[in-house]
């Protein structure tokens, strides 16, 4: 890249950064307009205005507005196709931003929601709930032991790593690798376990928002809900934390309750998600790093638009795999798929432009 | 008193970095710590700065146990230019500059135009108003140093706390940015304590010296009374010569090779 188009760019970067209304406004755009036209998508067309009547008439309750209307039009939408858009649209926002918080917290860019083993957790709870054919709460089984898994993930990755009294980036990154290898091959054992029930395994854990309900929405927005309240909160203080932890303590950051709550908020929102959609990879730690380039690295504008963007991204490759494909791929592979080789440009991207700078 | 410490200690895994010291730093001065390396001089600081709590004894500031006071309050206190200083993450210098307001903004507010006043003021003094718009993660490692320099300034705090904040920097800011933080000692009474190598720029700056070895303190009080041959000889176990340099208005150190 030429010095002169890599200022520009840099140039161009600074402008934009300083309209963080106009880019939230852009993404909340982009995002309903997605949301509308993906909801009219699928085996049966439906027109974006019709879409748009239907919802209408459910918030506000005029059926004038679907009179005349195929009468499967209002079931489609509302029972089949809303649940599962909006599903992908708040787990991909929910792991975005938590990806910007694992991030922030463990100083390091390369760090995602997974980072501390609470996808594989997640995994072997559900893996466990397949295999002993738990069904005692019906088909909320799986993604609650998926829950408690990650949960129980997270608390021994944070007792291994609090021993000498730290909770020091490095120390955890560690102490989640180590509990996600063991997990991993316990998850191993049980798919050597499970013999037939092996595929239903590997399925759930390639992840999917196909018949998602309207529970799961509920689930999943509460969680980005809270998940959004408390990192905004602390979004000032994850900015003193990028300066490491001596700096931010004498800047007047009580560090450990800080990256304390963090932490557990982040990894119960991600576990959240993982339990309703599987485990999706990829957009934890692309959307962070896409927005960054945008909006700059102030989490006060990084957390909100990360969110967006993650809805944006999750709920267009949830589209492409139900709507335009010709058979459907399960999203976390789709995700990898596209996400992976994507990274790997922004990644070299960013080096040459560093470099040159 | 600025500080009054009393026996601490600190010990890493079983070994004291920092063992029975005991100080009484009055306000108003410049205080140098210098010893060889691993006595215990940036554990001594960071204990100052309450990053580390003493596992033994006690440390007061103006009167309060170090303990009582709270984050925030502290950071209107005490600021820090830490030795080492890496960003992962691509701030601008300005933000990382009003990073040192934090203490005094609000929660959800901006900040305000005397906040804005002031960063603008310590990046003139720091040298580095010309580069506000460029990013940490591309900076050397000297302008690094110079905008946490400037970051602790603007905390606005009456006592400064340097670990080796000039220790990448060339010898015309480390002159221009040691000598701002004297004459804020002499003019607005504030107290700086300095973490030192060069045993030179210590002398020339300090009107107080704190030797470390192993730890302990080896020797302090008023930089003409300890700066000699024995105790250089005593810490550091090298043969020196000390005399007042006229063109340095400060007593200099020469080494035997």
């Amino acid at each position: 890249m030429p010095v002169d188009s890599a200022t520009d760019h840099i140039r161009a970067r600074g402008k934009l950064r300083g309209m963080p209304a106009v880019q939230m406004l852009f993404l909340a755009a982009l995002l309903s307009g997605l949301l509308v036209v993906s909801t009219g998508m699928g085996f049966i067309k439906i027109p974006a205005a019709a879409v748009v009547k239907i919802i209408l008439n459910k918030i506000f309750g005029s059926p004038e507005l679907i009179s005349g209307m195929d009468e499967i039009l209002p079931v489609v939408v509302m029972d089949v196709r809303l649940p599962r858009i909006l599903s992908a649209a708040l787990v991909g926002g929910g792991l975005a931003m938590c990806g910007v918080v694992f991030q922030g917290i463990l100083l390091n860019p390369l760090a995602d929601p997974y980072t501390l083993g609470v996808s594989a957790g997640a995994a072997f709870g559900a893996a466990l709930a397949i295999l002993l054919n738990v069904s005692a709460l019906g088909i909320y089984s799986v993604p609650l032991f998926a829950f408690m898994g990650a949960a129980a993930t997270l608390a021994a990755v944070i007792h291994l790593s609090s021993a000498g009294g730290g909770l020091s980036s490095n120390t955890l990154i560690l102490s989640g690798i180590i509990v996600a290898a063991i997990l991993a091959a316990g998850i191993s054992f049980l798919k050597y376990l499970a013999d037939e029930q092996v595929a239903v395994i590997i399925f759930w854990l390639m992840g999917s928002f196909a018949s998602k309900t309207w529970a799961d929405v509920g689930l999943a927005f509460g969680s980005a809900a809270a998940g959004l309240a408390v990192f905004l909160y602390f979004a000032r203080e994850l900015n003193l934390m990028s300066l490491g932890g001596q700096m931010a303590s004498s800047l007047g950051v009580d560090t450990r309750r800080v990256t304390l709550i963090l932490l557990v908020a982040a990894s119960l929102v991600a576990a959240v998600c993982v339990s309703v959609s599987g485990i999706i990879g990829f957009v934890g730690l692309l959307v962070p790093h896409l927005m960054r380039l945008l909006s700059g690295p102030d989490n006060r504008r990084l957390i909100p638009a990360s969110l967006l963007a993650g809805a944006i991204l999750l709920l267009g490759a949830d589209t492409l795999t139900r709507a335009v494909l010709p058979a459907e791929i399960p999203i976390g592979v789709l995700t990898a798929l596209i996400g992976g080789p994507f990274f790997c440009y922004v990644f070299r991207k960013q080096q040459a432009a560093r470099r040159i700078w | 008193m600025a500080f009054e410490i009393e026996q601490i200690g600190f010990a890493f895994a079983g070994r004291w970095a920092v063992e029975q010291v005991s100080l009484t730093l009055p306000p108003g001065r410049f205080y140098g710590i210098v010893g060889p390396n691993g006595c215990g001089k940036t554990t001594l600081v960071d204990l100052l700065c309450r990053y580390r709590t003493p596992q033994v004894g006690g440390i007061r500031y103006n009167g309060r146990e170090l303990e009582g006071y709270s984050k925030k309050q502290l950071a209107r206190e005490i600021a820090l230019v830490p030795q080492n200083f890496y960003i992962n993450f691509p701030f601008s210098v300005r933000e990382v500059v009003m990073m040192g307001r934090y203490p005094y903004i609000p929660r959800f507010s901006g900040p305000s135009p005397r906040d804005a006043q002031i960063v603008a003021e310590v990046m003139g003094s720091a040298d580095i108003g010309h580069m506000a718009g460029r990013l940490v993660t591309e900076l050397s490692g000297g302008e690094r140093q110079r905008v946490v320099f400037a970051q602790a300034l603007a905390q606005q705090t009456p006592v400064l706390i340097l670990d080796e904040a000039t220790s990448n920097l060339d010898i015309g800011h480390a002159i221009r940015l040691l000598g701002l933080a004297r004459r804020q000692v002499l003019l607005e009474g504030r107290t700086v304590v300095g973490v030192f190598q060069d045993i030179n720029q210590a002398a020339a700056w300090c009107d107080h010296l704190i030797f470390m070895l192993r730890g302990r303190i080896a020797a302090q009080g008023p930089t003409r009374d300890v700066l000699n041959p024995d105790a250089i000889r005593a810490v550091f176990a090298v043969e020196a010569r000390v005399y007042h340099d006229d063109y340095a208005n400060a007593l200099q150190v020469v080494f035997k090779k």
